[in-house]
């Protein structure tokens, strides 16, 4: 390497730097010529230094940049947001540049051509006497809003990821220890100690909720290779489609995001092939040419929401019910409403596809999608209209390690129902409950089955009494779980129970209790899962 | 001269009437008897889990595991936590015991191959017989007898 | 005496590679930051050669040209001008009063051998 490169680098990269505020600056005062002029030598610096050191492209690129520069220097040119935004586009990838081998390969050609292409555009443009002037829709410039997508002004510092792990680790800990400092104060209460305990867990709370948003990254930062996909895919299969993303500042825990990569990728890759048709089809039909799949992101309570929609030829009820059948997952004769039916493609090894396209793999299917998005803690359905389209919505929690939960006693052990499934809870003796065939009870008129935990958990027919119902989710229905009593709201950091229980379900993990006490955190879902699936056996 | 034979350090332990070891490179820790907690639809060798400084530990009752008959603990009832597994993070477990003896020094002289009789004598589970003296004690492979996989699979069979 | 060349250049960078090469050379060299900066040396000490960029702040290469030229005891110093692109209009430049034109692209190759048919 020549000797001179190291100061030559450091020296571009000063230079992009400054730019970049300059940019910014130029923004907001598109018309100081002293900005301008800035502008102009840093990059006529930038193209003489890169020059002497024979890095052709580079002096070729900045050479065109620093072109725009001079015609708005000579009055010929007015600075626009297109203008800006092409600008800190390109520093972004001169930058890339220098910190690289300095040379177009695989990786930036894409870019580098469209970008010189947008600015020998202006260029010409410009030269014909027209003045591209500030707010004016620049048609010539590239669609793609993920090129131009500016890096965020706001200072932020790198940080290896094992240290926001370890930060973690330390503050659930702190959690954790605060909880039992709290017990003790209740076994020992004096006025000071006990303000003391009440301060400490507000401040406990803040920090983790801190702690907690540095860990979680905008949706945003795992879409770009979703638009190079599906741009790929679409011209593999001739299908001309629209992909739009929207909310996706919308933030989740990074460790969930890594889980959604793969499952997202099916989805999409699913609605490029079965969703959208082929353009001529589409206009058969009286749809646009262009396919849309658009990727939603937004919060609703405890929940972040991923929507994958498409406007293609949706799912055939019929086919599916006719499969179902024949894979004997339902019978004919069974009475099972159009959306339960869309929600069978989930089942392992159920395909309505006549052939198993190569895109969206052999067997690989929605079943396996919905075991990665449950291994992140998330759930998934379908809702298709035929013809009319497809979305795939997933429901994901904001984080996976800390959870709010009602405390409850069954049969002397402790347990953890999240809070997020909780309805309501009653007293046994203020409802009828009905311990005939069906276990039912009446509240408020309303007919609710319920289960009794004690039997479900620990196989013991009820041996204490029963003094509290918790009425959780289940779906879109509602069921009642009997415990002994409820012990109150916790804040419980969940701990994995570890490999020897992976194969357990009912129990997603495990907490320990201010007074060193394990309780197990149950999966609602799970339990009531496998408490009707006992008894359909039964009958 | 005498070579001198490179010498192992072994924990031995009770089951039942009968005496066990393990090499000590595997043992992290000896803890005496607390509650531990049941956890549902697990299979009757895999006790619960206990609370070891914060974290959870899953804790398996030799005797079940071996096919010995379950009694209530005593007072010299303990759990040794061992490693499971190779690699830098070895899975942690503990092993409910009737009662911890001490630490042996055996030789590989000292270790016969196990007799491939008896109820427990399964040779993939117990590596040999070692002599301490006035006793031989089945050593263990903690490996082969605790590993998570195997204990799954029977897990899930159940 | 080794001959003494004067760098300007407002790229600190582009200043320390010519000076390195022409050192190597065996050349002496002062440098200016820009136009202004660099009319300093000119105190009555012997320079032999001018090296400058056409783009600076505060007084550009032309204009140094022009500030050196108007000065009896440097009037026929041999001035070199060069330029980031090679691109330029070079008749425009050759008005100036610079004796040769040297883009910084040709740098690389060009410099050593133009300096040393300039002043040997």
């Amino acid at each position: 390497m020549n000797p001179f490169e190291a100061k030559y680098t450091s020296e571009a990269l000063e230079l992009l730097a400054d730019l970049e505020k300059l940019m910014l600056l130029l923004e907001t005062h598109p018309d100081d010529a002293s900005l301008i002029q800035q502008v102009f030598r840093n990059l006529h610096t930038l193209k003489g230094n890169s020059a002497m050191m024979g890095f052709r492209t580079i002096t070729d690129f900045t050479h065109h940049l620093e072109a725009i520069y001079e015609l708005v220097r000579a009055g010929k040119l007015k600075i626009s947001s297109a203008i800006i935004n092409i600008t800190l586009a390109s520093l972004d990838h001169l930058s890339g540049l220098l910190n690289g081998d300095k040379q177009i390969g695989d990786s930036n050609k894409h870019l580098h051509d469209i970008l010189t292409n947008d600015i020998v555009t202006i260029l010409d443009y410009s030269n014909e006497g027209q003045a591209v002037s500030k707010g004016e829709q620049l048609t010539i410039v590239t669609d793609d809003a993920t090129i131009y997508k500016r890096k965020p002004a706001i200072p932020g510092i790198r940080v290896p990821v094992e240290r926001l792990d370890t930060m973690m680790s330390l503050v659930t800990e702190l959690i954790t220890l605060q909880a039992k400092l709290n017990v003790l104060t209740s076994e020992h209460p004096q006025p000071d100690l006990v303000a003391a305990a009440e301060s400490l867990e507000k401040i406990s709370t803040r920090i983790r909720d801190n702690a907690f948003s540095m860990c979680m990254v905008p949706v945003e930062n795992m879409v770009t290779p979703f638009h190079r996909m599906v741009r790929d895919l679409a011209a593999e299969l001739h299908k001309e489609i629209d992909f739009v993303t929207e909310g996706t500042e919308t933030e989740l825990d990074k460790n969930i995001m890594e889980g959604l990569q793969d499952p997202l990728m099916h989805l999409l890759r699913n609605s490029i092939d079965h969703g959208i048709e082929e353009p001529a089809l589409r206009q058969q039909t009286g749809k646009p040419r262009h396919g849309r799949i658009v990727l939603k992101a937004y919060c609703a309570g405890a929940h972040v929401y991923l929507e994958i929609q498409d406007d293609g030829k949706g799912m055939n009820i019929e086919k599916i019910r006719r499969t179902a059948i024949k894979n004997g997952l339902i019978d004919e004769s069974d009475v099972i409403s159009d959306k339960e039916l869309q929600q069978l493609v989930f089942v392992p090894g159920f395909s309505t596809a006549d052939q198993i396209t190569e895109t969206s793999g052999r067997g690989v299917g929605m079943d396996v999608v919905k075991r990665r998005i449950a291994d992140i803690k998330g759930r998934v359905s379908i809702h298709s209209t035929e013809h009319e389209g497809t979305t795939v919505i997933i429901q994901l929690p904001i984080t996976l390690s800390i959870i709010d939960g009602l405390l409850v006693k069954v049969n002397g052990a402790d347990y953890v129902i999240p809070l997020s499934a909780v309805d309501i809870c009653h007293e046994v003796s203020s409802v009828q409950l009905m311990n005939g065939f069906a276990q039912v009870m009446v509240i408020d008129k309303e007919t609710i089955p319920f289960i009794n935990l004690q039997e479900e958990l620990v196989g013991v027919s009820a041996a204490r009494q029963s003094h509290e119902i918790v009425i959780v989710h289940y779906g879109e229905k509602k069921i009642g779980l009997l415990v002994d009593i409820i012990a109150g709201k916790f804040q419980a950091v969940l701990k994995p129970l570890g490999r020897y229980f992976n194969h357990l379900d009912i129990v997603s993990g495990a907490t320990i209790l201010g007074d060193g006490n394990i309780a197990l955190v149950l999966d609602t879902n799970k339990v009531i899962a496998q408490s009707l699936n006992k008894k359909s056996k039964a009958i | 001269m005498n070579l001198m034979q490179q010498a192992d350090s072994y924990l031995t332990f009770t089951l039942d009437a009968a005496l066990f070891a393990v090499n000590v490179t595997r043992v992290l820790e000896i803890l005496e008897i607390k509650p531990i907690v049941k956890v549902p639809m697990s299979p009757s060798f895999m006790r619960g889990v206990i609370n070891l400084r914060g974290n959870i530990l899953p804790v398996i009752d030799a005797r079940i595991k071996f096919g010995m008959t379950d009694t209530p603990f005593t007072i010299d009832s303990c759990i040794i936590v061992m490693g499971i597994g190779a690699g830098k993070d070895p899975l942690l477990v503990g092993v409910l015991v009737d009662s911890v003896r001490e630490v042996i020094e055996l030789r590989e002289a000292d270790i016969q191959p196990s007799t491939g009789i008896g109820a427990f004598c399964n040779s993939e589970l117990i590596v040999g017989m070692g002599n301490t003296g006035d006793n031989f004690a089945m050593i263990l492979e903690p490996d082969k007898v605790f590993a998570a996989d195997e204990l799954m699979l029977l897990a899930a069979a159940s | 005496m080794n001959k003494t060349v004067l760098i300007v250049d407002d790229s600190d960078f582009v200043v320390q590679m010519i000076r390195f090469t022409l050192e190597q050379e065996g050349y002496t060299t002062l440098a200016g930051v820009d136009g202004q900066d660099a009319l300093k040396h000119f105190d009555g000490r012997h320079i032999d050669l001018v090296i400058t960029d056409l783009n600076m702040p505060k007084l550009d290469g032309l204009g140094l040209i022009h500030s050196i030229r108007l000065q009896a005891a440097y009037q026929h110093i041999p001035i070199v001008l060069f330029d980031s692109h090679s691109n330029s209009d070079t008749d425009y430049l050759m008005k100036s009063g610079a004796n040769a034109l040297l883009s910084k692209d040709m740098m690389n190759e060009k410099l050593v051998s133009t300096v040393k048919q300039m002043i040997g």
